[in-house]
């Protein structure tokens, strides 16, 4: 009876412990796909194409990452916008420490074009053309903050220890890249696809516009190269650039706003950075290095943007009077900024402009015409081709002040840091005009366009106001204040990231010894800037 | 009213279940005598607390505080009597009823005996390594609404950081090391820790670290804390029946955040609420609390009168509602009655409980109740074959409990961090109400932008609760004879859960939720009408086990016992977690009401461990223990290769006073060492919402994102399933406009990966002294952590931002002392019973990978040799005589910024964790209390950073703040002029030389002068511009805390009372928890934060606090009576 028991309970014990064994692949998470999945193409370029709105190392939420949005803290770093509350509106300080990396953008590119071979069977497709330029565009993103960078071997994990190209090499193989997607998307475009969009891209431009967007952006990178423009022959920068410019059958560059590379808002989603829910106007002013320009010149984007400086309507000014508009200067402490602030001092965002509505004013430009028409004129000034400086300059100018909206005597409600109208002005673009007429290839003629550059780029194109006062000094940014930093004077370039001191160690050594005498210091001068 | 009609029904359920339960066992009264008498030690004084047992049966009685015991025996059955630290003494009952007992002092037969692993019971004296035991029936009187709570200060080594909310989890710290593994009754259970019903443990055994816990294998990695359940009563009659009520009340708070209530909401002295719903004319619509000060001058406020114009007039501005805070927050209540019910037979044992908790929070319209049936019995079919079962289900829900995270949804955030005195809450009470308020659509409130009326709050917005946890097993032994048995086991654990949040309309989430329209736009508004969210998990683990127990003598010298088995473990685990974009119609929480598309998230897991597993225990004459333990492993969880590994461990231990001469006075000396190695990997401890799982963000970021965006805190429930941390794949998102995509890895997988290491030495000595009356256990332990399984970081222009690898090897040290004595104790019943716990560790870095000199985690690049719970920071700028740097504007000098700058602003975990029990006794009256606490460490005190920020702190109405203030204040001509700076920052400015630093230090004071700092500006701008967001030093605090935890005074009823009722026993006691803590900063209770560091997940996760709940003194009464 006993071992009768005894038996009955072992069997069924053995049975039940042998039919609760999980069966099936248990190590590989089912939630998500492997790495060997068929995943769309179009998916990676809408990542990439996200990634590249949102700034170098956004997305992956890299250490020191930062939004390249507008009125972010890259654009107080531009000096558009100044802060005058750390907690509302961030800190003004240039505190320029280890980099982020826009390497994650490699990767998703390497995911992208392997997809893409796998499933079309051939590499020339549109999503191996914007493969190039995504890599270039890594690339140069990194490399104009640090120098020297790895290249050659970087993005692919068999190598952990990637070594450092020459900040040279880095911008010698980027533009190749470029003109190979340049190549390759010329010969994917046809009558029949020349107006279809790209699958996954967030811009919606279609294949000719992402070619111009190739071409132009090629040509921002090498004006960029200007200080070494005459001392490396091996880049033909002066040629490229005037080829580019000179065959547009081959080169199709931007021929309006229409083409810009720009980032849409939109009501439900993706939000302008000001919108009816985000009330605070009162902790972050216009910043004085723009203003200065703009009310100089009787800009009249100036009542666009700003609003006028509460004091100065107190004191009686118009406000059509462009000195009611008064920057704040961001070499100030934010405690002089905020005491001076508080006596209504400076002019706010154009509050009726900016938090009107949910989609924003304006698109927010990536890659822009305007920028187009100053990089060439700044070539002709230059000297590195042939052409009226005047006209491109002048076609600047014009594509800035349509994209605002802005027409000869137009009549422009302007309102205080709450919105509320205080009176009206009319737009004369003729006087502005007249006031920035073209200097000529000069010194002068140089100023203007960078000068009006600086203005067109106010809230858009990521880091680009900074890297053109960096390699030109101009428009002059405050500078040389206890509001920049600690030590008083921005700095000219980035420390490496912790994660490749660290664990590229030899390589890094190296590279910031062969740079700068082996001090990873933010305020050495790179290759680029030389 | 509602309360009491609630507790009328669970007095009813008891007694209703008692009389069901009396019915069925309480059958036989049988024919016996009574034998009384007294149990007293050689010099005389009674024992209490002695077991009396008779011979052959598991029947028996305990001597009561007076040492007296009363027995029914049938003549001619042997009495043992036995307690610890006394030889054991029979007596064969023959015609006497009346006896007198003395038990010689013995250590020689010291018997105590403790449960091990797997739930092997062992002699004490033959373990190598610490355990601790803690009697469950210590801690049912001054309860807290978690079991396991209550073992605070009890047990050296481990630290009980109790939480301070409703249904949170006490973070469990034992040896520096959370996530211990819980198991009831020898089967691991998966635990939220509310699951286990106090009333129903005999027994609480916490093993100490891997040494103890080997057998459990990766599971026991960190110890474990060992439930043994109350069986089948051994009283003489055959059964029992206890009661237990206990009733407290929760009031008065002992960590409030000390608030100002002299100035008000707004900017630089100036404020004016808008003329129109929501502010949204403001500029003050989320303003902060650096208004006017309260003097009655007329300010435009949301009550404010509007005239002709539409324009609001002015009114008195005054401090209307300086304890608003403490008016709106109510009385809790901590209620739980349990009535069981033990029988046994000749052949059977069993044992029935209900438990029923109920819990009244603070917060208002808050509660949880808690029911738990416990159900154990055991048949013995023969004298070699018998089966046990037992079966625990335990039902928690709620309608509402507080979600307490950083936002308009706290309370201390509302009332603490931005609340302005300027209103009075009966203003509110109608929160549909007043001008602005439109039913069931719009709150009627004082403030809109990062506010909600906190009765809107309490009644409307609601998160409800329900939970179902079942654990049980059925085991059959067999026992071959004296030397061998076998046992066969199968046992569930389970859970399902679903947690709901209704959102109702026109809720302020946070202003930076912009996914949410909630404006004005063509002078309509926009009513946001709320949301809905659900919340389920599910949780289903199987464990089958079989175990052979075998013991053997060899001659007089040698004698062997083991153990071997093996164990199938199956894991399986669910959960969906949903939210509403919006609803369309109000107050209608459903899916189908969803404005926008529905965002819903599932994740499933799934594992499996196969183990095998032995003891060899090798006891040679009465000189030496040696114990072995061994386990190999099979996780699903790991690759090919590397998913089979064994691991062992050997401890050793001798009872000196056996075996050798030692002085008088030392009564028992044993030593012990160990040595465990344990492996494991890739499973997580805990697991947060599917959304979190998949997604790897919380889902306070789903909506809105950013750094504040979003809404709801990320529940982490107990888990220890995969956690599929070394796999490279795609998952799919969307960034723009609900247009798909994908994310990829960040982190390279190896197909290599190896499990991780733990090695454990522990060495420690256990001491009595003067025939017992003093004890002192000490354990001194170093473990070798690692390498883990790590996400080391890689050079980032390999496109990826890390690789798993076997990385980061940590090294533990640390010490735990036990003292337990009784100072006093005399023959006329009174006894002085002290309890001492004390513990300290330390974790250092030891190695980091091949090739890698300083890990970059936390701020700070750690090197080899430095201590992991290194808070580093952003600290003051010092001249060399230690004052504060300030700049040419008057605020103190950054911090250069990057990684290396950051200074060490002090260790997270804390010196020593320490506590103390005295136990008076006189005859039938007790008395005892605890004190428990912390010492060292410091904290980034959350709540006062915020309040300092927002203008709220106190300090900044006194000394030199209040004084600029003030002045400040006075230079506005009642807010209607800027105000003049009167903040002079205390330190100096830098007058010649340029400052030159090295790691963010200055490194050339001598080409430096200074001067005092003279320059002035606005306190607000030196607080938000100046200190906030620019240092962490000023934020820091003392982590140590001392708290009068628990006071209980006891009053037995004497049996002669008690004689001629039914009653046998009955216990009164006065209870108190928490009554007094003493800590530099009240602001937050800092027993919850008990972790600083912790290895598992690589951060300084307990380095700052959060919004805790404010916590209050807990007193009552409790009610123990046995039938």
């Amino acid at each position: 009876m006993k071992s009768y028991i005894l038996k009955i309970t072992a069997v069924f014990t053995l049975m039940v412990i042998l039919s609760s064994c999980e069966k099936g692949d248990l190590l590989s998470n089912p939630n998500v796909a492997s790495e060997n999945s068929t995943i769309p193409a179009s998916l990676l370029l809408n990542h990439l194409t996200w990634s590249f709105y949102r700034g170098g190392g956004v997305v992956d939420n890299v250490a020191n990452s930062v939004a390249e949005e507008p009125f972010g803290q890259v654009m107080r770093w531009n000096q558009f916008t100044t802060s005058n509350n750390s907690y509302y509106r961030g800190q003004n300080s240039y505190s320029f420490s280890n980099t982020a990396t826009a390497y994650d953008v490699l990767k998703y590119v390497t995911k992208m074009e392997s997809q893409s071979l796998s499933q079309n069977g051939t590499p020339n497709t549109v999503y191996g053309a914007l493969g190039k330029f995504f890599r270039a565009y890594s690339f140069i993103w990194l490399t104009q903050r640090v120098g020297d960078i790895p290249m050659s071997q970087a993005g692919d994990v068999t190598i952990l220890q990637p070594k450092f190209d020459s900040q040279h090499d880095v911008y010698k193989n980027s533009l190749q890249l470029l003109d190979d997607a340049n190549t390759l998307m010329g010969t994917l475009i046809t009558s029949l696809n020349s107006s279809n969009v790209v699958d996954g891209d967030i811009y919606g431009l279609t294949y000719l516009q992402w070619q111009k967007v190739i071409n132009t952006y090629k040509l921002r990178v090498l004006i960029s190269l200007s200080k070494r423009a005459d001392d490396n022959a091996d880049l033909n920068i002066k040629t490229q650039f005037a080829t580019i410019v000179n065959n547009p059958a081959k080169y199709p560059v931007m021929t309006g706003n229409g083409d810009n590379l720009s980032f849409k808002f939109n009501a439900t989603v993706n939000k302008y950075i000001y919108n009816p829910d985000e009330t605070y106007n009162l902790f972050a002013n216009i910043s004085k290095t723009y203003l200065d320009i703009t009310t100089s010149t009787k800009d009249p984007r100036t009542f666009i943007t700003s609003t006028p400086a509460p004091a100065q309507v107190t004191a009686g000014k118009t406000v059509s009077d462009f000195s009611a508009y008064v920057g704040s200067n961001i070499a100030e402490t934010q405690a002089t900024l905020t005491a001076n602030d508080a006596k209504g001092m400076y002019s706010y965002v154009n509050f009726k402009r900016y938090y009107a509505n949910f989609v924003g004013p304006d698109p927010c430009v990536l890659v822009g015409y305007p920028e187009l028409c100053f990089n060439i004129a700044e070539a002709i000034n230059r000297g590195w081709l042939a052409g009226s400086a005047a006209t491109w300059y002048t076609n600047g100018i014009n594509a800035s002040l349509t994209s605002y909206g802005l027409t000869n005597g137009q009549s422009y409600a302007v309102g205080n840091r709450e919105g509320v109208t205080l009176g009206t002005v009319t737009i004369n673009t003729a006087d502005f005009l007249a006031a920035v007429a073209y200097k000529g290839d000069n010194a002068a003629g140089l100023t203007q366009i960078l000068q009006q550059k600086y203005v067109a780029f106010f809230q858009n194109s990521g880091w680009e106001a900074f890297y053109n006062w960096r390699r030109t000094g101009l428009p002059a940014f405050a500078n040389n204040g206890p509001g920049i930093n600690p030590a008083g004077t921005i700095p000219l370039r980035w420390q490496y990231p912790v994660d490749e001191q660290n664990n590229n160690a030899a390589n890094y050594a190296a590279a910031v010894s062969s740079q700068y005498g082996g001090s990873d210091d933010v305020n050495k001068v790179m290759w680029l800037l030389k | 009213m509602m309360l009491m009609k609630k507790n009328l029904l669970n007095v009813f359920r008891m007694l209703f279940t008692l009389v069901l339960l009396l019915s069925v066992t309480g059958n036989l009264f049988a024919q016996r005598m009574q034998v009384t008498g007294t149990v007293t030690d050689e010099s005389n004084s009674t024992i209490p607390g002695a077991s009396v047992m008779i011979k052959g049966t598991n029947v028996g009685v305990s001597t009561q505080t007076n040492g007296t015991f009363n027995i029914s025996v049938q003549k001619g059955q042997t009495l043992v009597f036995r307690s610890v630290g006394y030889a054991a003494q029979e007596i064969t009952i023959g015609t006497q009823t009346a006896l007198s007992v003395k038990l010689i002092n013995d250590s020689q037969t010291l018997g105590e005996v403790v449960v091990t692993a797997l739930g092997i019971r062992k002699d004490v004296r033959k373990i190598g390594y610490a355990t601790q035991e803690v009697k469950g029936a210590d801690l049912v009187k001054a309860r807290e609404p978690n079991a396991i709570n209550s073992l605070v200060g009890k047990v050296a080594g481990l630290t009980v950081g109790g939480s301070a909310e409703m249904l949170g989890r006490p973070q469990l710290v034992l040896r520096g090391s959370t996530d211990l593994l819980f198991v009831v009754d020898g089967v691991p259970v998966n635990s939220d820790t509310w699951n286990i019903s106090a009333d129903d443990i005999e027994t609480y055994t916490v093993l100490k670290g891997p040494n103890a816990a080997a057998l459990y294998g990766s599971r026991g990695q960190n110890g474990a804390i060992l439930v043994t359940t109350k069986k089948g009563s051994k009283d003489e009659r055959g059964f029992t029946v206890d009661f237990n009520s206990s009733t407290m009340i929760e009031s008065g708070f002992v960590a409030l955040p000390e608030t100002q209530t002299q100035y008000g909401y707004g900017n630089d002295y100036k404020y004016a609420y808008g003329n129109d719903l929501y502010d949204l004319d403001g500029s003050y619509r989320r303003t902060n609390i650096w208004g006017p000060k309260f003097d009655g001058q007329g300010v435009a406020q949301y009550n404010s009168p509007l005239d002709a114009a539409g324009k609001r007039t002015l009114t008195p501005w005054t401090a209307k509602g300086v304890d608003n805070f403490e008016n709106f927050m109510e009385t809790g209540i901590l209620s739980t009655n349990n009535v069981s019910v033990g029988a046994s037979g000749e052949k059977y044992d069993m044992r029935a409980s209900v438990t029923h908790t109920y819990q009244k929070g603070m917060s208002p319209n808050t509660k949880l109740n808690i029911d738990n049936f416990a159900l154990s019995a055991g048949y013995k079919f023969s004298d070699k074959f018998r089966i046990d079962g037992s079966l625990n289900l335990n039902s928690q829900y709620t309608p509402n409990i507080p979600d307490v995270s950083y936002g308009p949804n706290s309370y201390v955030y509302q009332f603490k961090v931005y609340g302005s005195a300027n209103w009075a809450l009966d203003e509110v009470a109608d929160y549909w109400g007043g001008d602005r308020g439109k039913k069931d659509l719009v709150q009627n409130f004082v403030e809109y932008g990062r506010h909600n009326n906190p009765y809107f709050t309490a009644n409307e917005w609601l998160h409800s609760h329900n939970k179902t946890d079942i654990n049980g097993y059925a085991k059959i032994s067999y026992k071959v004879n004296d030397h061998l048995n076998f046992q066969a086991r199968t046992q569930i654990t389970t859970w399902n859960q679903l947690r709901t949040e209704s959102v109702p309309p026109s809720t302020n989430l946070n202003q930076y939720v912009n996914d949410y329209y909630f404006n004005k736009t063509g002078g309509i508004y926009n009513i946001w009408y709320g949301n809905y969210r659900e919340d389920h998990r599910n949780l289903m683990e199987h464990n089958h086990d079989i175990l052979v127990n075998f013991n053997q003598k060899v001659g007089d010298f040698l004698a062997i016992s083991g153990s071997a088995g093996g164990n199938l473990r199956t894991f399986e685990y669910s959960s969906n977690w949903a939210t509403t974009f919006a609803l369309t119609v109000p107050k209608v929480y459903t899916f189908a009401n969803s404005r926008g598309p529905i965002k819903s998230y599932t994740f499933d897991s799934k594992m499996q461990v196969v183990s095998g597993y032995y003891t060899l225990d090798f006891g040679i004459k009465n000189w030496l223990n040696i114990n072995t333990t061994g386990r190999v492993d099979n996780l699903s969880t790991l690759p090919d290769g590397n998913n089979t590994f064994f691991y062992p461990s050997v401890s050793v231990s001798s009872v000196l006073t056996d075996y050798a001469k030692l002085p008088d006075f030392i009564s028992f000396l044993k030593l012990r060492g160990s040595f465990a190695d344990v492996r494991g990997g890739l499973t997580n401890p805990t697991i947060g919402s599917s959304y979190q799982a998949v997604t790897g963000s919380t889902v306070g970021s789903l909506l809105g994102g950013g750094t504040y965006g979003g809404y709801g805190t990320e529940l982490l429930s107990s888990y220890d399933g995969p956690s599929y941390d070394n796999q490279n794949a795609y998952s799919v998102t969307t960034y723009y406009n609900n247009t798909s995509s994908v994310d990829f890895s960040k982190n390279i997988a190896s197909s290599s990966i190896k499990p991780f290491n733990v090695k454990s030495y522990e060495a420690g000595a256990d001491i009595k002294f003067l025939k017992n009356r003093l004890g002192a256990e000490f354990t001194y332990f170093t473990s070798i952590n690692g390498p883990i399984i790590y996400q080391l970081a890689v050079a980032p222009s390999t496109g990826y931002s890390t690789q798993s690898v076997n990385a980061i090897t940590s090294k533990k040290k640390g010490w735990e002392l036990s003292l337990n004595g009784t100072p006093v104790r005399t023959s006329n019943g009174f006894s002085w019973d002290v309890m001492l716990n004390v513990s300290t560790f330390k974790e250092t870095l030891k190695e980091i990978y091949d090739g890698v000199t300083s890990l970059p985690i936390n701020n700070h690049n750690y090197q080899v040799g430095e201590r992991l719970d290194g808070f580093y920071g952003r600290a003051y700028v010092r001249s060399p005589d230690g004052q504060i740097i300030h700049d040419a504007s008057g605020l103190p000098l950054a911090q250069q910024a990057g990684i290396n700058n950051n200074q060490l602003l002090g260790y997270a975990n804390p010196d020593f964790v320490f506590g103390i029990n005295n136990r008076f006794t006189y005859k039938n009256i007790s008395f005892s209390f605890q004190w428990d606490g912390r010492t060292g460490g410091k904290i980034f005190d959350y709540v006062y950073a915020q309040m300092f920020n927002a203008g709220n702190a106190i300090e900044l109405v006194e000394g030199q703040y209040g004084a600029a203030r003030l002045k400040e204040w006075q230079s506005t001509n009642g807010g209607t002029v800027t105000a003049t700076g009167a903040m002079i920052g205390n330190g100096v400015v830098i007058t010649s030389g340029t400052p030159h630093y090295t790691n963010g230090k200055i490194d050339n004071y001598n080409e430096l002068t200074f001067a005092p700092n003279s320059k002035e500006v606005t306190l607000r701008s030196y607080v938000q511009n100046g200190v906030y967001g620019l240092f962490d030093e000023p934020f820091m605090v003392n982590r140590s805390y001392l708290k009068l935890r628990e006071v209980v005074i006891g009053f037995s009823l004497p049996k002669k009372y008690l004689a001629k009722t039914f009653i046998r026993s009955a216990t009164f006691s006065l209870v108190g928890r928490n009554l007094l803590y003493f800590a530099e900063r009240k602001d937050i209770d800092l027993d919850q934060y008990a972790s600083g560091f912790n290895l598992t997940n690589r951060t300084l996760s307990g380095k700052q606090s959060d919004l805790q709940s404010s916590t209050a003194r807990r007193y009552g009464f409790n009610i123990n009576i046995g039938f």
